[in-house]
């Protein structure tokens, strides 16, 4: 006989109680393995779908809402030899069935002939001609389409001048067309196309490059390059594209003015932004810039001519308020030098909204119509107005008053077009018309038609195009890191899974030691025998690890089964937190080895700990008698901990509400968990140090007492089983949201508001403005709230990629006063009207941004006061710092700016996709109906804000489902725990029972006795979690997040009903044997 | 006050290796104040027939009387009740609870009475037994922190804690050395013969037997008595 077939022996003679020690670490292996399972799928999910939506795809250049010429890709591919491909992209809606089906949202690619090989194909793409489009497969399904339907689409006019500049008319902005379902894209034909960091399916509609261009009314531009290069680096692509940069691509064009002496750069967008502007007035060989603009009337006295240009005249030392005019404007006002003149014109809005300004002048002098007072380019180009045949038929962005044009007006258009007739300083024509979109409508440079070449270099060696806002991106990368990083299932799981976890290896540790108990004797006389105490130790510990190896082993297939579950459960009841239908599950070696270690370390110190502490007390036991060392330095130090950790707690929570701070939620759940340590450690103090009175009165209670001070870690170890899920099953149910509670507050996170809705074409208007809403048929009996909104990802809750730049939303701080609540606060939110911080901006360029708590800390993995980094329209960096967090809201994924910020950051930025809509419940039907009908042309998507804000919430609620789950598994092995616990306690004293069987004690009232003690034990324990759990959650509890109080006390009932019921049924299933007395005898 | 008629009891299945008849056909009588030994080898039925008298077992057959009243007529709580009123154990072990002081284990069988009045009388009547026995001033400590001797005197006190009309002991002295179970069986004679407290003991010990009244040899599962002594 060796140690070898001693344990051989034990482990076939035990085999049963061997195997629930197994299954218990087999549950533990399960839990750990499963988990990382779990996390290594999601995440293995999310970098399929980065292949699923870039194909090929490396990188991006992207110009923002500004336009390059389609060569430019060609040349990139050249000189990098690289495959590349160029797309127009838009935005747009789809209508089927006669408009029975309508699908907003959808992603409008024009693509080239050099698509196929992003997508990796030879001849899908590039079969597509004329009025054909391919639809991606989950559109196609939306839509209920196939190859043959036509589709009405609605497509959002990517205009090369920014839709909300001054003059431009916003007729036009959406584009119809019908078009030919010719085939489905499916993944592999890179039907998820997709730029953004997403797991859900982007809507596709694919047509060709040059139809797209053709429908947007311009062609040979186009607003991405798609490069399929892993190896490139982006500092090669930035230095071609500077070399291959050119005026057309940058949306500038040079030609000769009108006498031919110099040369005239205009732009594309009619007014040239800033920050070119800067680079241009840099140029060598610039003569001087020109603005231009368009008034509405100019009149002297009586007389008073319509609609002219006026421009800025560079040559003389012209004063602020003098001005200089033709031949023809001074014959039609009878003017003469040192008249004066008042000048009216529209200035623009943010939503189109026009303001009509007034000037006064005084005439420097009058002059002919030749050289620089008769250039007619010095009028930009406008469409619809300088391309007019004659006044009637101009089309611009302000209304035309027709009956104040003049025959004479109409004679001068068809003999001078556009040709100003005033003129005044630079100075003061940038004073006056300057705007978000630029301040020059052209810039003049000496030289003729032969120093076009070098004007054009000189030109663009100062034009950056990284500085106009277009970006190069490595989405490959940054799409695998936003996948790599997103929410880590691992960790997750395995912290929804902790209790789960606890409870395996406690009952692990309960089945080892309940296994040890029934040999008890057979270990005191193998030490009689001589075998040392370490030598037995061994013997037992291999033993023991041998059954874990089986159960890790068993744990391992376990792990397998349980993540299939996970994911069963993901797929289905669980969906809500993975939105996505392409979750695949991936099983790696390393996770199954890792879960598996951690497994046998987790089954290592259960057992050897377990183990070391009851030879211990054997020994001791044997040698000196001792039961129950009921004092001692761990008393102390338990009385330590309980007090400092009591305090802390309660410091934490009397500085939250002395000094009104702003931890939240977060800051009382932590006093909670310090609370919960606190009642555990004093209860473990009591246990171990405090006497229990002896005698006189000697009745039930007492001598349950006296069996609780007799175990104190049995009794410790129930009690926190029981405070710990307790504490989780109330707190997980006290955060529960209600969906719908109190959405018409406010305070709430619908801010009150009755809709909210999103465009996928941005409505350029102002919905209050009664003109408008006579327009679009809208009642006058509610209110909109409008903001612009820029490209982003959704950092919400739905998005399971690590977000770092979410999408911008401009709002204007007056219009949410009093609105939303604030979960936590910086030093730089105004504390008396937090949403005015926003209209502030900081050294550097830093503005303010308010977004979602959860937002920030989970979706972005920041805190308040850190800073996110955005390009801004001109490439440069636009650094937003996270000045607050809101509770839980309708704003969700977004980072919100003043609209005053945004469109200084953003100035080409056009009209409004987001709304927000006041009104009240009743009149509900009615205005959902009434927008819809009003705004179906611009995919409107209209939800109740108490509706959308119940979708996050129950995203929430679906991983609080999944803790309560787990947990309620958890207890459910607790509670077996408490059987083992119960048993073995019996196990333990049936010779106590047997003599009090004996001396005619009543069965019923040792069961009683026995029910008592466990009940006291739970009691606590139950006690103690539940108030800390109360502590925890007490903003939510004192909050309007609609937790119901009566559930909580229900929770808490039936905990102890429960208890109370399954103790009763253990203890009476122990007490049954008849012949428990032959403990007491000797034969 | 006690009798036994044709009592039999055996174990395991009849016809198989394991089966053993311990009490054949056992009659026998005793009566109030009689202290009672009955000897037997290892294994001879002894602490069988204590159980079937203490009613924490019964025989296949056969009927038990009790001051002329069959044992097996009676309900769980009345046997509960009657081994808490007239039966004493005491056994080899002292079994008292590790976590309990001596007074506490004394009261043990006191547990079911409610009346104040009563156990203050209990309480008394422990205090004079515990003194009797010589272990007052221990009354507070835990059996961990006593003797084997002074925990089966304490283990004695709690059988007849509630004035029991018959003391059963299974080996009473059985773990206790030479001089300690001479103290047991000197508590044991004086009970009996100044309480009038009737005693049923088995033994192996010829000492203690012979400090008993009536000596009986149990035998082939039939009780004779002991001619020798």
């Amino acid at each position: 006989m060796n140690p070898l077939q001693f344990i051989k022996r034990n482990l076939l003679y035990f085999r049963k109680k061997n195997l629930s020690l197994a299954l218990g670490i087999a549950i533990s292996t399960a839990v750990i393995t499963g988990s990382l399972i779990v996390g290594d799928s999601v995440r293995h999910s999310l970098e399929s779908i980065v292949g699923q939506r870039l194909g090929k795809i490396t990188h991006v250049i992207k110009f923002g809402d500004r336009f390059f010429s389609s060569s430019l890709s060609d040349s990139l591919s050249a000189d990098l030899n690289i495959p590349s491909s160029t797309a127009l992209m838009t935005s747009g809606v789809a209508v089927n069935d006669g408009g029975a089906i309508r699908i907003g949202n959808i992603q409008i690619l024009g693509v080239d002939q050099n698509f196929d090989a992003m997508a990796g194909l030879k001849y899908f793409y590039s079969s597509l001609s004329g009025d054909e489009v391919i639809l991606s497969q989950d559109l196609a399904e939306r839509l209920n389409a196939k190859p043959g339907d036509r589709l009405l689409f609605r497509i959002s006019r990517t205009s090369l001048i920014p839709l909300n500049a001054p003059f431009v008319s916003d007729k036009g902005n959406i584009v119809s067309a019908g078009l030919k379902v010719v085939g489905i894209a499916g993944t592999k034909e890179l039907g998820r196309f997709n730029l953004k960091n997403s797991q859900s399916a982007a809507l596709n509609a694919f047509v060709s490059y040059e139809e797209l261009c053709g429908l947007m009314d311009f062609e040979g531009k186009a607003n991405l390059i798609f490069l399929a290069a892993p190896e490139i680096r982006i500092p090669e692509i930035q230095a071609s594209l500077k070399k291959n940069w050119s005026l057309e691509d940058a949306g500038m064009k040079l030609k000769l003015s009108a006498d031919n002496k110099e040369i005239n750069l205009t732009s594309d967008r009619v007014f040239i932004d800033d920050i070119a502007a800067e680079a241009l007035l840099k140029t060598k060989g610039l003569e001087y810039p020109v603005l231009t603009y368009f008034v509405n009337s100019i009149s002297s006295g009586k007389y008073k001519t319509p609609y002219s240009f006026v421009s800025s005249y560079p040559f003389s030392d012209l004063k602020d308020k003098e001005i200089i005019i033709n031949r023809w404007l001074a014959d039609d006002l009878h003017a003469r030098p040192g008249d004066s003149l008042q000048m009216q014109y529209f200035v623009v809005g943010p939503l189109r909204e026009l303001k009509v300004e007034e000037k006064s002048f005084v005439i420097k002098s009058i002059t002919e119509q030749k050289g620089y007072f008769g250039d007619q380019s010095l009028m930009p180009d406008l469409p619809g107005l300088s391309d007019a045949g004659n006044c009637r038929d101009w089309e611009t962005g302000i209304p035309i008053k027709l009956d104040e044009i003049r025959d004479k007006d109409e004679e001068y258009w068809k003999k001078f077009r556009g040709t100003p007739k005033a003129f005044v300083s630079i100075e003061t024509a940038k004073n006056l018309w300057a705007n978000r979109f630029g301040s020059y409508t052209s810039f003049r440079f000496s030289g003729d038609s032969s120093d076009f070449k070098d004007v054009s270099r000189e030109i663009l060696a100062g034009l950056d195009p990284l500085k106009q806002g277009l970006t190069i991106g490595n989405n490959r990368i940054e799409a695998e890191n936003a996948a790599k990083n997103g929410v880590d299932f691992s960790q997750l799981f395995a912290g929804l899974s902790f209790f789960l976890l606890l409870g395996g290896i406690i009952l692990s540790i309960l089945l080892f030691l309940l296994n040890l108990d029934s040999r008890k004797d057979q270990i005191l006389d193998l030490s009689s025998l001589g075998i040392p105490l370490k030598k037995i130790k061994r013997m037992l510990l291999a033993e023991g690890m041998m059954v874990a190896l089986a159960g890790s082993v068993t744990g391992i297939f376990l792990a397998v089964l349980y993540n299939r579950l996970i994911f069963a459960a993901l797929n289905t009841i669980w969906s809500d937190i993975v939105r996505t239908d392409v979750m695949l599950v991936d099983i790696r070696v390393e996770s199954l080895l890792l879960g598996f270690l951690i497994s046998i370390l987790l089954a290592w110190a259960s057992i050897n700990l377990p183990l070391g502490r009851f030879l211990k007390k054997q020994f001791l036991t044997l040698k000196q008698g001792k039961t129950v060392n009921r004092s001692g330095s761990g008393a102390n130090i338990a009385l330590a901990v309980s007090v400092i950790a009591g305090l802390s707690g309660m410091g934490m929570i009397a500085g939250e509400i002395l000094n009104k701070g702003n931890g939240g939620e977060s800051l009382f759940f932590a006093a909670g968990g310090l609370i919960l340590f606190s009642g555990l450690s004093l209860f473990y103090y009591y246990l171990k140090y405090t006497q229990r009175a002896s005698g006189q009165a000697f009745n039930l209670p007492q001598l349950s007492w006296s069996y609780i001070f007799r175990n104190p870690s049995r009794s410790l170890s129930i009690v926190i089983l029981f405070a710990l899920g307790s504490f989780l099953v109330v707190s997980t149910g006290s955060n529960r949201k209600n969906l719908f509670s109190n959405s018409a507050s406010k305070s709430s996170g619908t801010g009150g508001f009755l809709f909210y809705a999103e465009s996928t074409l941005p409505f350029l208007h102002n919905l209050n403005d009664s003109s408008v809403r006579y327009e679009m048929g809208l009642s006058q009996d509610y209110q909109f709230l409008q903001f612009p909104l820029s490209a982003g990802d959704d950092a919400s809750c739905l998005n399971l990629n690590k977000i770092s730049n979410p999408a911008i939303l401009g709002v204007d701080p007056s219009e949410l006063e009093g609105c939303f609540s604030f979960e936590s606060k910086t030093s730089l939110l105004n504390e008396s009207n937090p949403w005015a911080s926003l209209d502030t901006s900081y050294k550097e360029g830093i503005i303010p941004g308010i977004a979602d708590e959860t937002v920030i800390k989970w979706g972005l993995g920041l805190k308040d006061g850190d800073t996110l980094v955005y390009k801004n329209s001109a490439g440069a960096d636009l650094k937003v710092i996270l000045i607050g967090g809101l509770s839980p809201s309708i704003f969700q994924g977004r980072v919100l700016i003043s609209k005053k910020n945004f469109l200084h950051a953003f100035p080409e930025h056009s009209g409004s996709s987001v709304f927000l809509i006041n009104g009240v419940m009743e009149d509900s039907g009615f205005i959902k109906a009434e927008t819809k009908a009003a705004m179906r042309d611009y995919g409107w998507d209209i939800s109740l804000s108490a509706a959308r804000l119940a979708e996050f919430n129950s995203v929430t609620n679906t991983y609080l489902s999944i803790f309560m789950v787990l947990g309620a598994l958890g207890l459910l092995l607790g509670t077996v725990g408490l059987g083992i616990v119960l048993f073995r306690s019996i196990l333990e004293r049936r010779k106590e029972i047997a003599i009090m069987k004996a001396v005619g004690i009543p069965g019923i009232m040792i069961r009683k006795l026995i029910v008592s003690e466990f009940m006291i034990l739970l009691r606590i324990g139950i006690g103690i979690g539940f108030v800390s759990a109360i502590i925890a959650t007490f903003p939510s509890l004192a909050g309007k997040t609609g937790v119901s109080v009566l559930l909580i006390f229900i929770m808490f009932v039936a905990l102890l009903l429960v208890g109370r019921a399954l103790t009763y049924l253990f203890a009476r299933n122990a007490l049954k044997e008849e012949s428990i007395y032959k403990e007491l005898t000797t034969e | 006050m006690l009798t036994l008629n044709s009592v039999s009891k055996s174990f395991g299945t009849p016809g198989e290796i394991n089966y053993r008849l311990v009490l054949d056909n056992l009659s026998f009588h005793m009566e109030k104040g009689e202290s009672i030994a009955i000897l037997g080898p290892s294994g001879s039925g002894k602490t069988s027939l204590l159980n079937i008298i203490g009613s924490l077992d019964f025989p296949d057959a056969g009927e038990l009387l009790f001051r002329d009243k069959n044992l097996r007529t009676y309900s769980n709580s009345e046997l509960e009740n009657f081994r808490n009123k007239e039966i004493g154990f005491v056994f080899q072990q002292h079994h008292l609870l590790p976590q309990c002081t001596l007074l506490e284990n004394v009261l043990l069988p006191s547990l079911l009475v409610k009346d104040k009045d009563e156990k203050l009388a209990i309480l008394n009547r422990a205090e004079e037994l515990l003194k009797r026995m010589g272990i007052w001033e221990h009354r507070d400590k835990i059996p961990g922190k006593m003797s084997g001797g002074e925990c089966q005197r304490a283990a004695l006190v709690r059988a007849i804690i509630n004035k029991p009309s018959l003391l059963l002991a299974d080996e009473p002295s059985g773990a206790l050395d030479k001089k300690n179970a001479g103290n047991i069986a000197d508590l044991l004679n004086e009970l009996n013969e100044s309480d009038g407290l009737s005693i049923l003991l088995v033994t192996h010990s010829q000492d203690l037997a012979e400090r008993m009244g009536k000596i009986y040899q149990l035998i082939d599962g039939k009780l004779e008595p002991d001619t020798a002594s």
